[in-house]
């Protein structure tokens, strides 16, 4: 019973801020009535001329989402390689140029995404990304594996050491609860590079998980460290 | 050809449908629909968290999405005979 009021209780709180119905009318229709007759036959909370236009319009997307939906049912997005994946993430993330964005695709066993969200934001040169709250994100879903993505504002397409350390810490943690991190996408610009593809990306080293805030500090100013030190080592 | 512009046609009038509930800003649609146009309405739904738009738009759509789900569930409950 408790479950069925909540589940109205968010229904009505959602119809409230669709169409400016007042909670005590929906509520009170409730009490005595199934609550989803609400939509079928609004006349029944004495809308206003406004609050029954919007109840109309929202029948008619609902239906009209309805049937795009079905013909949409067979075209779940689906990872099946890092071009698949890197086109995705570019056309999220493409062309942000003043902040970085850190994202997360939890996926089914098919590779198909089950929710896609943002981990992180921050400044032009800055995000810091909580491994705990992927964790939890992860659980909810119950998904079988997870892709990263974010962006360099500055447009590089290189992974830097601490995109990599980054992507290590995560694998670290999700390696016991057998949840793959299957790629890690770096977009620059519109552009995009995959650490699978480049064969950077960290896989069955095993450290001791580390839930700790990650910082995404000056990522590409350290990225051109780290190619210079290549550079050293080579000469 | 005619096969093609059907489902187009569809998700245009969705769309068009959506934006009236929704009452986002120019730039908050403008973004929504180049999202529903690369990777379709049904991942937009699992990706508002990701868009470019004010929060208390994402509330809206997070609302519509309750909505549409709740009423899909109880007309599986009510199908189902319970």
């Amino acid at each position: 019973m408790a479950t069925h009021e909540n589940h109205s209780d968010s229904f009505f709180q959602s119809l409230n801020k669709l169409t400016g119905i007042p909670m005590s009318k929906l509520k009170s229709y409730a009490k005595e009535n199934n609550p989803f007759n609400v939509l079928e036959h609004p006349g029944v909370v004495e809308p206003s001329e406004r609050q029954l236009d919007k109840i109309n319009k929202l029948n008619e997307f609902i239906a009209s989402y309805n049937v795009l939906k079905l013909n949409q049912e067979n075209e779940k997005i689906t990872f099946k390689s890092p071009d698949d994946a890197g086109k995705y993430f570019a056309s999220l993330l493409g062309g942000v140029k003043d902040k970085e964005r850190f994202l997360v695709a939890f996926l089914d066993n098919s590779n198909s995404i089950i929710e896609l969200k943002t981990v992180s934001q921050g400044s032009t040169n800055m995000a810091v990304v909580y491994p705990r709250d992927i964790l939890k994100m992860a659980l909810a879903n119950d998904c079988s594996s997870i892709l990263l993505s974010h962006n360099h504002p500055g447009g590089s397409l290189k992974a830097s050491r601490e995109d990599i350390a980054l992507t290590q810490r995560i694998v670290d943690i999700f390696k016991p609860l057998n949840i793959n991190v299957i790629d890690h996408i770096i977009v620059g610009g519109y552009s995009y590079s995959s650490m699978a593809e480049q064969g950077v990306l960290p896989g069955d080293k095993m450290d001791v998980a580390n839930y700790d805030p990650i910082e995404l500090t000056d990522a590409e100013e350290k990225q051109v460290e780290f190619a210079s030190l290549d550079e050293e080592m080579e000469l | 050809m005619t096969r093609q512009l059907i489902p187009n046609l569809e998700q245009e009038k969705v769309i068009e449908l959506m934006c009236e509930v929704l009452e986002l800003s120019d730039r908050s649609e403008q973004n929504v629909i180049e999202v529903i146009e690369k990777v379709g309405i049904e991942a937009l739904f699992n990706s508002v968290d990701v868009l470019e738009i004010e929060e208390d738009e994402k509330d809206r759509i997070k609302a519509l999405k309750e909505v549409i789900e709740t009423k899909a569930k109880s007309i599986a409950l009510m199908e189902g005979g319970l």
